[in-house]
């Protein structure tokens, strides 16, 4: 019961501090959106928390994490009143539309989460990355409070992972210390942050009886539903990576400077939490560029653009892997190392992509991997293609899910130790919410759900971005 | 009216999610995984201590490596000692069932310090582990061409994560 409750305070506080970064960028959202975004920003703003107190050298006690915290969630609500009229205005237009027919898939979708939820809690971390890594580290910060502790008096020939980002770590420093011996819990939040994000940005376009069903498909993808209780980094970096480019797209269109900023801080988080995400944001901006000299955007505000966009990456990029890594960490790592070193001999990169079809996405082995995602997107797809003319937001996903499609191989070009068994398999979880955004945004599943509309007595929607 | 509309898309929501899982695959995840985690619930709430936890997810991996830590213990070992890990193929040989964590894990399981025969530290330990009569045994390094001989061993029979 105990336990329950302070999830709920930790949660709150996220909400908090998130619905703070949301009020200082101005963004304004549907409850819907705006409530598990604001989680979700929280935990990604608890997650430098500790990182920060140990840039600084201030012992990791639990008193110094939690007074930091309260700190930054009181300084990130500096607008108070602004701040609490955006949560006035959050419960005011909070109305939940509940239907007979939502039921199958509430309970349906209910039932996965919390089995997830359960596992998350009860067993101790798994994955060799994570034991070998962040999760020792964090064990030992709670014992010695210092990052840099006697882990790094272990033989660590073996692994690498004592180098990942310290996203990781300082989360599991925040919920053992909050009384989760395992810590861990916080991927439950951002797994069912995630799901309630991606049902109401579906809403916006199509009905809630598809918009159910696409989730359910979504859930049901066996290695990321793996992941949403087995604590790794490309989960939660899938997340971040998708919310970027949701407001890039939605920067796009409306040109507030606000989206773009937001975008910037999200793809930041990402790069912060799988540091070779940075390599993707380096492709967005180009994208970004192709965009506004398609429109005529003057140079000078189109450099601008680019400029919030990647620099917040860049620069959490420096903090979190050559500042501490290099000025901080008690051993060498050598990340140029790990470059490939015939870059231009492009074997390799046509290797990847011919194996990541063949082997993860295409086989039987990708079946039991993704289950039939990957086959039900393409079939909306193909579908939309010969029935209706595509529109431009679902190509826009198209773009999005591209990127990662012909990314990944680059990157294992690139980074050669980023292996298709592993690395691949699980990077490839920031394909499947494009894909889904792609669905909901496809003229097929508009047109159905509009006679879905239509046969309830219902207007159909008008299409609108998120505000 | 609305009602009735309503139902209906009550049915057809059932029989799609239904026509969804009775696919092979989505089947086969739901019975394997989902159903079988709840099976699992039903008794995981009744035993929430810690120890029983670790047990039942790391299995025999913490279960030795917390083996040879207690022994250590009892042996009152100094927290600065070396401890030599023969490979999980050693360990197979002989027929036990271990999977050695690799000497960050064997930390974080037990707080103590290992290394395995490849590293070019190894000549530093200051125990080794090997099997004695089909028995996990702890011994101190008695010299250093012993201990060389348990290293030339232990990479003879491969050492891998």
């Amino acid at each position: 019961m105990s336990s329950i409750f302070t999830i709920l305070i930790l949660t709150f506080l996220q909400f908090f501090t998130g619905s703070g970064v949301l009020s200082l960028c101005g963004i304004r959202l549907k409850p819907g959106l705006f409530l598990p975004l604001a989680i979700l920003l929280g935990i990604a703003v608890f997650s430098i928390i500790p990182f920060l107190l140990q840039l600084f050298f201030i012992p990791l006690t639990a008193a110094n994490i939690f007074i930091s915290l309260l700190l930054t969630s009181a300084a990130l609500n500096c607008r108070f009143r602004r701040s609490i009229q955006q949560i006035k205005f959050l419960f005011r237009n909070a109305h939940f539309g509940f239907k007979l027919y939502h039921i199958p898939f509430l309970i349906v979708i209910s039932f996965i989460v919390f089995i997830s939820a359960w596992r998350c809690y009860y067993f101790p971390p798994t994955p060799r990355d994570l034991t070998s890594g962040p999760e020792v580290i964090a064990e030992y910060t709670v014992k010695e409070k210092n990052m840099i502790n006697s882990v790094f008096t272990v033989n660590l020939e073996t692994t690498n992972n004592q180098f990942k980002p310290p996203f990781i770590t300082s989360l599991q420093i925040i919920y053992k210390y909050a009384g989760f011996p395992f810590g861990q819990i916080w991927l439950s939040a951002v797994f069912i942050s995630f799901l309630i994000f991606l049902y109401h940005a579906l809403l916006l376009r199509i009905h809630s009886l598809v918009a159910g069903l696409l989730i359910i498909f979504f859930v049901a993808i066996p290695e990321m539903y793996a992941y949403s209780f087995m604590v790794l980094f490309d989960y939660s970096n899938a997340v971040f990576f998708f919310l970027s480019i949701y407001f890039l797209f939605d920067y796009l269109k409306t040109r507030e400077k606000n989206k773009i900023v937001l975008a910037g801080i999200l793809m930041a988080i990402a790069t912060y939490i799988r540091s070779e995400t940075l390599i993707f944001a380096g492709l967005v901006m180009f994208f970004l560029l192709w965009d506004g000299m398609k429109k005529k955007i003057r140079l000078p505000n189109l450099f601008m653009s680019c400029a919030l966009f990647l620099l917040p990456s860049g620069l959490l990029y420096l903090l979190s892997i050559k500042i501490y890594i290099d000025f901080y960490l008690p051993a060498f790592y050598n990340i140029e190392s790990q470059l490939n070193p015939h870059l231009f001999d492009f074997n390799l990169l046509f290797k990847r992509f011919k194996d990541m079809n063949s082997k993860l996405l295409f086989s039987h082995y990708g079946i039991q991997l993704y289950a039939y995602f990957i086959f039900i997107f393409l079939l909306i797809f193909i579908l939309d293609k010969i029935w209706s003319r595509s529109n431009k937001q679902s190509k826009n996903w198209l773009y999005a899910l591209l990127l990662v499609y012909f990314g990944y191989p680059l990157i294992g070009h690139l980074l050669p130790l980023l292996d298709i068994d592993n690395s691949t398999k699980r990077g490839l979880f920031k394909i499947f919410p494009f894909m889904l955004l792609y669905m909901a945004s496809s003229s097929v599943l508009i047109k159905l759900s509009n006679r879905i509309k239509k046969w309830e007595g219902k207007m159909p929607a008008p299409q609108f971005n998120g505000e | 009216m609305k009602m009735k509309k309503q139902l209906i898309l009550f049915v057809f929501n059932i029989l799609l999610i239904t026509v969804f899982f009775i696919l092979p695959q989505n089947r086969k995840w739901l019975n394997e995984k989902v159903f079988v985690y709840l099976k699992e619930f039903k008794k995981q709430k009744e035993d929430l201590d810690l120890e029983h936890r670790k047990i039942e997810r790391w299995r025999t991996d913490y279960i030795y490596s917390k083996a040879i830590s207690d022994s250590l213990k009892k042996k009152s070992i100094k927290a600065a000692s070396l401890v030599l890990l023969p490979p999980t193929n050693y360990f197979k040989h002989y027929g036990v069932d271990f999977h050695v964590p690799e000497p960050a894990v064997f930390y974080y399981y037990t707080g103590v310090r290992t290394i395995w025969a490849n590293s070019g530290k190894a000549a530093n330990a200051t125990w080794r582990v090997g099997v004695k009569n089909g028995k996990i045994a702890i011994d101190t390094v008695v010299n250093s061409k012993d201990l060389q001989d348990s290293i030339t061993l232990f990479k003879k029979m491969g050492v891998s994560l």
